[in-house]
Formats: C-alpha cells, structure tokens, sequence
C-alpha cells in the first residue's frame, strides 16, 4: 500500500514502534482496529438481511427497498475523496474515528426509528447517514492500520481487518433474522422490524466504543500526532481532481471494470434473499445463510488469493478469470436449479480474486504522486455505479422479474468481461506491465531507470517495454515504483476500503 | 452458445407455429333470448372463434353455477338455445348444430370460506371443521361489463350474496377469449393460446363468518371433459423465466387424460394477489391439493349449471373431478388483511401454451457472449504475432 507521504514522515520522526512502550497496546490496538468496523460492516447489509420482513412490515416495492443500498452509495461518491483529508486537516484520526463511528451509530438509530415511526423517509435518511460515516470509518480504520503496523505486517493487518469486516457482514446475515423472529413475539409488524435495528445498533455503539479505546491507545502509545498536520499540505497535494484528466486509457478500463464488476456483487447481495426463497424455495433463513456464504467465503479466499496474485502478478489475466467465474456463477443462478450454494461459493472466490487483482492495477499505469486522486476517482464511480445500479435493480425486479435481473448483473458481467480483453489487447501491445509476472515487473522497474536503459536492452521480457524507457523518471519515483511492486508500497490509506 | 440456440429454437418456432393459428372473434350475450332475459339475473355470453381448421365455442353461462364451456366444433356450426328450456335448467337446451369433437368445461362451484388455525392455508375438507360453504349459484350474477379489443373479447361478471345472508362483498370474474396466441396483459401475464379462457377471479371485501384474522377462501371447481376416463394429472413445473410474473417461477397445469389427440386443461402460475396492485410484494402463494377426486352422479348436484343444460341426464357419464384450490400463506394477514384476493388461470383444450426466454434475455446472452468471443480472437492473434515477430527479429539480429 502506497503510504501516503505524510505516513512516511511520521515513520522517521518515530523510529519507535507505536505503542511499543506498553507490552500489550500493539495486540490490543490491532483487536480494536479489526473491530472498529464490526459494527458498520454487520448494519451495512441489516437490509439485505430483512429484506422480506422489511418489504412486508414497511409495504415496499422492490425498488423502494433498494433506496436503502443506493442512498448508502450517494454520499460517498463525494466523500471518498475527502475522508482522509477530513481526518488530516480537521479532527485528527483520534477524533475523526470515533465521530465517524458516532455517525455510524447515530444512522443506525435513525434507520430504526423511521421504521418505529412508520416512516419509510426517515429510514432512508437514516441510511444516508449511515452512509456518511460508514466509508470514511473504514478509511479511518485503514489510517490506523498504516500509522500503527506499517512496514512488513501492514498486508496482514489489512487483510485481518477485511476477514473482520466480511465475518461482520456474513454474521450479520445470520443473526438478523432470528433476531427479527424473537423480537416478533414481543412486538409487531413494522415495530418488531423498528427494535430488531435497534438491538443491531449496539454493535454500532460497540465500534464506538473501540474508536473511544483506539483513541486513548493511541494518545498514550503513539504521541505524535502533531506530525500527521505537519505533512498534510502533501496529502492536499495528492487529491487533486484536475489529474484525472491526464490519467492513461488503461486507468479508465480499470474504472469501468470497477464499476461494471462491483454491480454484480453488491446489488445481487442486497435483493438475494428474496431471488434464494422465490426460486429456489429457501425459508427466510436458509436464504440468510446463503447470503452469507458470500462474505465467509470471502473472508477465508481473500487472504489466499490475494497472496497468489500478489506471488505471481498476472492481474489481467486473474482479472479476467474471475469475470468469468461470476459469470458462471450468475449464469448457474439464472439458467439451473441448481443448488445455489454451488454459485455463491463460485461467486465469492470470484469476488476475492477479482478485488486482489483489480485495485492494485491502478497503482501500475498512474504515477505514485497521482496514486491519491486515482483511488479517489475510481471509487467515487464505483460508488456512483452502485448507488445508480441498486435503483435499476430494483426497478428490474419489480418489472420484469429475477430472470431479467440476472440478465442485467450478467450484461454488466459481460462489460467488464469486454473491457477486460480489451485492456489485455492494449497491454499487449504496449508496455505489458498489467499481465507481467512479479518477477518481469521487477526487471521491468530496474530496466526502467536510466542507468541500465543500455545494459538490458536486448533482454527478452523487457523488449515490449523499450518504448517507455524514453520517459525521464526521477530516482524516488522508481523506488517508490519498485516498492508498489514488491507489494510494499500500496493504494493510499485514506481511500483504500476494505468492503471492496 | 450453439447448443444453446439450438435448445432454445424449437421454443421460438413452436411460439411462433402457435402466433400463427389467428382464430376470428364474434361475442354475443344471451343469444336469441330476447325479452326473456330481461330482469332476470345471470346472463350467458357466447364468443365463438373461427379458426383455420374449425371452431371453437366459449360459452360463459351465468344462469346458476358460473360455467365455463369449450366446445371444439367444424366450421360453420351454430350454437342454440331453447330458452323455455334453459332457463328453467332442463337438460340438453343448449346444442351445438354440428356434432363436437370435445368438450371441457369448468364449473365455479362453491366459495369456501375457512378457518385456518395454523396459518398453512392448505385447505382440507375433513380437517377443516369450521367453514362457511357458499353454492354459487346462491349467487346473484349479472353481466358488469364488456369489451371487444382487437385480439381480446371479454366479459365481466359479478355475482353478490342473498340477502339473508348479511354478505356485502362480491365476486368478480372476468373471461376472455383470444384471437392470437399472446401473453396476457394483465399480471402474472399468463400466457394464452388460441384455445383458451383465461378467467380472472376476485374476492372483492367478502364477509368473514368467522374470527378474520385466521379466514382463508378456496374456490371449489369441477372439471367435465368427454376423455373417456376421469384421470387429470397436476403437473407442478419450475421455470428458469419470471419475466412475465416477476418473482413467480411455478406454473401448474392440470392436463385431462388424451384421448385421439384431444385434451382440456387448467393452467395458472401460482400466484394470487391480496391487492389489485398486483406486484410481487402483495403475492401470495395457491394451493392445490395432490388429489383431484372424480364426480359421480353429477347430473344431481350439478342441475343449475351450464353443463347440465348441455349435456342432460348423460352428464353421470361424463368424467368430471373436482379441484380444490386455496390462497395464502404463512404470515400473509389472512383474508381480513386487505379483503382481497385476486387468481388468474386458464381453462383450455390442447397442449398449454409455454413461455420461453424473450428476445431481449437472448440478445443480452448473444452479445455478451460473442463480442468476448471476438476478443479472445483478437487477443490471441496479437500475442501470436507478437511472439512471431520476436523470433523473426532475434533471428534477423543473429545473422
């Protein structure tokens, strides 16, 4: 992960590992981090969840209820790109965490109460605020990580907190709704829906609470957060919007596969219950379970998978497997009867090979100091891809049924399966560094830089690339190059998202 | 993909075969009755549609149980009506002028209103104790309403409860005919072949003679059909396809046992709706019981009804079942929910019409499918090259 620049500095200024002055703050601050997102990971799907009871206790048409994921996705078209910057230039990670997760809890009261009130606005607006603290605590929680644990364990505590994050959403699956179902012997209707979202806000207090205790950690073990305000004319300096328009055609391939693939993914999961009862005759909660199966399967492959492309580079090329395994796993959804616990699994191993291989492409064709403003970019139409889809789902469901719905997840399927091949086609004939071996990406950053330019001309795997090597690069820029490479360096703290 | 299509083309052309049997549609209500029927309640609606190969008569008979008849005749056969006769429900007063090839019918026979203490809605008719059971020919029909569109004749028709009985709600049953093999119009969108009734039923704010909150309704029908024997077999399918009834992917059939290539059936996706908004959100589910027990002496129980004006005293030698079906599910509301339930199927002689996957579903599947295949093409031809040009140029290099 590309630290930020402003990371960098505090690791200089500290050569002191954070909290290394107390014997337990480092496995005790790593536990609090995993579970700072616990709580919004499990009510980001609370719908998804409900989704009979909700539709039937609020009397919601299919598209309505998908407002609930859409008004989700609306704010962060904005707000990832300044929640780092927020963090940095006004609260400060100790206080930005735990407001962000303050807001979390705060959407999930309001989500509740429109529910209690019967007011299907306020549950929207609850969701809108949701929104607005979930994305940026999960990228306070990734600001953590980097400021705590960078250096050689930041993969792993990254990937721990991802596995927390996806076991939130798959218990959340599960429990919602026996939840629902106990509660409903006590209240009725919609007010058993209204005080099951409430008993699920506690564990948005519980993230609360871990923001509250990461924060005192974080005062006594690592008392330097003066410098994160001192380095942040660098970090303004990284999210600029104006590079976008300089960024290279494959950084736009990769955008639209962002967009394109994601659909197929969260939107699916978000209306899946109802699609597993009605055609497959699951009960509500064998129809949780499945739902489930999607984060569990995710939360054990994503580290696996992640290490075999990290190992063995290829990224169009698993980029382009993974297409093609959600499309089998849609296409066995849509066109058998067959146990959809078959294509579930299919399609989370998908999912976890497709975000491994995905995301760091960017960090290959867009230079390091536009790295910031790329991930921005990207994100921000992802989420405007998904906030816009989830409201065509629904309308899809609603008009023309689970056949055509899965038709529209699998023509975005075949869009991105489109973009892929043809990303392939322009890597091939120019540099080729997205399909290269992590072993040819090396001999590709060496080669690069001037000083060899001569001695490894004739080398066999770097002949595609000698067209590039005209382009002046400065020292840093390679090793930073280098380093991304290496897995070392990655995607920005301040954008990086771990739900993807 | 090939085989795809190929799966996929005897639907299209077999849809297609089925657009092309056009039947003509004429509609009269009470035919030849003059003044007589005038006052009276009940009415009976006549659509006769010419095919290219013969004719096929709906008759909607109202006079007494609600009956639907289809009577598959030669070209140029008329139907006649004593009405003397007819209207004081003697046997054999409605003729054909030609003799029939077959003959199904459908008869509306009781509303069965029921308490339903475990909320399974799965009516049993020993189980069940407590019920009200409605003949409905008790019922006061009379003709609401009807339409000749270009490719659809309808009639509605609706039916209120004596006096006596404080019932204030109604029924309301809508029938047409096609002229084209089409879906319907209305949801679930049934699709219908040329040799069909589509019956559209409602439960429209009836009385609940019990606690509401567990009332459920079941609609007892009889089939009569001339197969020599009385075997109809339910025939529960799951579909890949809910585009025509989103969310709804089972479709029943009850298909009368062949008889030198004639049939009647009864088909519906099951579905019924608790609100005239009919989405997905306001389905429930139908029922129907796994046995469809055979009639014996109809020709007693079923005197007010339009089978016994057409087929007399030998309507004891016609197989006839009855068929049970129920609406609801678990945690539904009940009937007292909304005090609505509406149920659409179809009443048919042939091979019931089937849906296949729409033109859009396969354009999508083409396209997505073959542009990619183009690419891989593509993508593989320039890596080709690519190596082929190295080797040239290492060669070229060591000379």
């Amino acid at each position: 992960m590309d630290r930020a620049s402003s990371d960098e500095s505090v690791l200089i200024v500290n050569d002191r590992k954070p909290g290394a002055n107390y014997r337990c703050f480092r496995p005790l601050a790593l536990f609090f981090m995993c579970f700072l997102g616990f709580g919004s990971y499990f009510c980001y799907d609370n719908p998804g969840a409900l989704q009979d009871k909700i539709t039937k206790d609020m009397n919601l048409s299919t598209s309505q209820f998908a407002f609930l994921y859409s008004f989700y996705a609306w704010p962060n078209t904005i707000l990832c790109f300044i929640g780092g910057f927020l963090i940095d230039r006004i609260f400060g990670i100790r206080f930005g965490t735990a407001l962000y997760a303050l807001i979390v809890f705060v959407g999930q009261l309001v989500f509740a109460a429109g529910s209690l009130w019967d007011s299907f606005f306020i549950m929207v607006l609850g969701r809108l605020i949701f929104g607005i603290g979930g994305e940026s605590l999960a990228v306070a929680q990734n600001y953590y990580a980097v400021l705590w644990f960078k250096g050689k364990a930041l993969n792993m505590v990254f990937g721990l907190q991802l596995s927390i994050a996806r076991v939130g959403s798959a218990v959340n699956f599960i429990v919602m709704g026996h939840l629902y179902d106990y509660v409903h012997k006590y209240y009725k209707g919609r007010e058993a829906l209204g005080v099951t979202l409430l008993v699920a806000s506690a564990f948005c207090l519980l993230s609360f609470f871990c923001g509250a205790v990461l924060a005192f950690l974080d005062f006594k073990g690592r008392p330097t957060q003066g410098n994160e305000r001192e380095s942040s004319g660098e970090e303004k300096k990284v999210v600029r919007l104006s590079d976008a328009l300089f960024f290279p055609a494959p950084f736009w391939m990769v955008s639209i596969i962002c967009i394109a693939y994601y659909i197929a993914i969260f939107p699916f999961i978000g209306l899946g219950k109802v699609f597993f009862m009605r055609k497959f005759d699951y009960t509500s909660s064998q129809a949780d379970i499945v739902n489930s199966m999607v984060y569990f399967v995710s939360a054990v492959a994503s580290p696996i998978l992640g290490y075999v492309v990290d190992r063995t580079g290829w990224n169009v090329f698993w980029v382009f497997i993974a297409t093609l395994g959600t499309i089998g796993a849609h296409s066995l959804l849509a066109f058998t009867y067959l146990d959809p616990y078959y294509a579930i699994v299919l399609l989370g191993l998908a999912y976890s090979m497709c975000a491994s291989a995905l995301w760091p492409m960017i960090s290959l064709v867009v230079p390091e100091y536009q790295l910031g403003s790329a991930y921005g970019v990207a994100q921000a139409l992802q989420n405007l891809g998904l906030a816009v889809s989830t409201q065509l789902a629904g309308v899809v469901v609603d008009a023309g049924g689970y056949l055509l719905l899965e038709m529209f997840f699998l023509g975005w399927l075949f869009v991105a399966l489109i973009v892929t091949l043809v990303m392939w086609i322009h890597d091939t004939r120019n540099t080729g560094i997205l399909n290269m071996t992590v072993a040819q990406r090396d001999l590709y950053e060496i080669q690069k830089s001037p000083s060899m330019q001569q001695v490894l001309i004739t080398e066999d795997v770097l002949d595609a690339a000698s067209n590039e090597l005209n382009e002046p690069q400065s020292e840093q820029d390679i090793r930073n190059r280098y380093l991304s490479k290496l897995g070392e360096v990655n995607i920005p703290p301040h954008v990086h998202r771990t739900l993807r | 993909m090939v085989k795809f299509t190929m799966v996929l083309l005897p639907f299209l052309l077999s849809s297609a075969g089925v657009l092309a049997q056009h039947r003509k549609l004429t509609l009269e209500v009470n035919p030849g009755c003059g003044d007589m029927c005038k006052g009276r309640s009940g009415a009976l609606v006549h659509v006769a549609a010419d095919g290219p190969n013969d004719t096929l008569h709906h008759v909607w008979d109202f006079f007494g149980k609600p009956t639907v008849l289809l009577a598959l005749t030669p070209h140029d056969t008329n139907l006649t009506i004593d009405w003397d006769a007819y209207l004081a429900h003697q046997g054999k007063s409605v003729k054909f002028t030609n003799v029939t090839d077959y003959v199904f019918a459908l008869v509306i026979n009781k509303i069965i209103e029921f308490e339903d203490l475990n909320g399974t809605a799965v009516y049993d008719p020993t189980a069940h104790i407590n019920k009200t059971v409605i003949p409905t020919e008790s019922c006061d029909w009379s003709l609401v309403g009807e339409s000749r569109e270009w490719d659809e004749y309808s009639a509605s028709l609706k039916g209120t409860f004596p006096k006596d009985t404080n019932n204030t709600g109604s029924i309301i049953i809508k029938l047409s005919a096609f002229a084209d093999a089409l879906h319907s119009n209305v949801t679930p969108h049934l699709f219908h072949t040329t040799n069909s009734t589509q019956v559209d039923f409602v439960f429209n704010n009836l009385t609940s003679y019990f606690n509401a909150s567990h009332s459920r309704f079941a609609l007892d029908l009889a089939v009569f059909h001339t197969n020599s024997n009385h075997s109809i077999l339910p025939i529960n399918r799951k579909k890949l396809d809910d585009e025509h009834s989103p969310g709804v992917f089972t479709i029943t059939e009850l298909v009368t046992a062949d008889k030198d290539g004639r049939n009647g059936y009864l088909q519906w996706k099951d579905v019924a709706y608790w609100s005239p908004a009919r989405v997905m959100t306001n389905s429930t589910i139908v029922h129907l019981p796994p046995a469809n027990p055979p009639i014996h002496n109809a020709s007693e129980s079923f005197t007010q009804s339009g089978v016994f004006t057409y087929f007399g005293e030998e309507l004891d030698d016609v197989a006839a079942n009855t068929v049970i079906v129920s609406f609801g599910t678990e945690d539904d509301g009940y009937y007292g929910g909304t005090h609505y339930i509406t149920w659409t199927f179809l009443a048919g002689i042939g091979v019931p019409g089937d849906d296949s996957f729409s033109l859009m579903v396969l354009l999508i599947l083409g396209l997505g499918l073959g542009i990619p295949a183009v690419l891989v093409v593509i993508t593989t031809g320039c890596i080709i090259s690519r190596r082929i040009n190295r080797t040239r140029d290492q060669l070229l290099a060591g000379h």
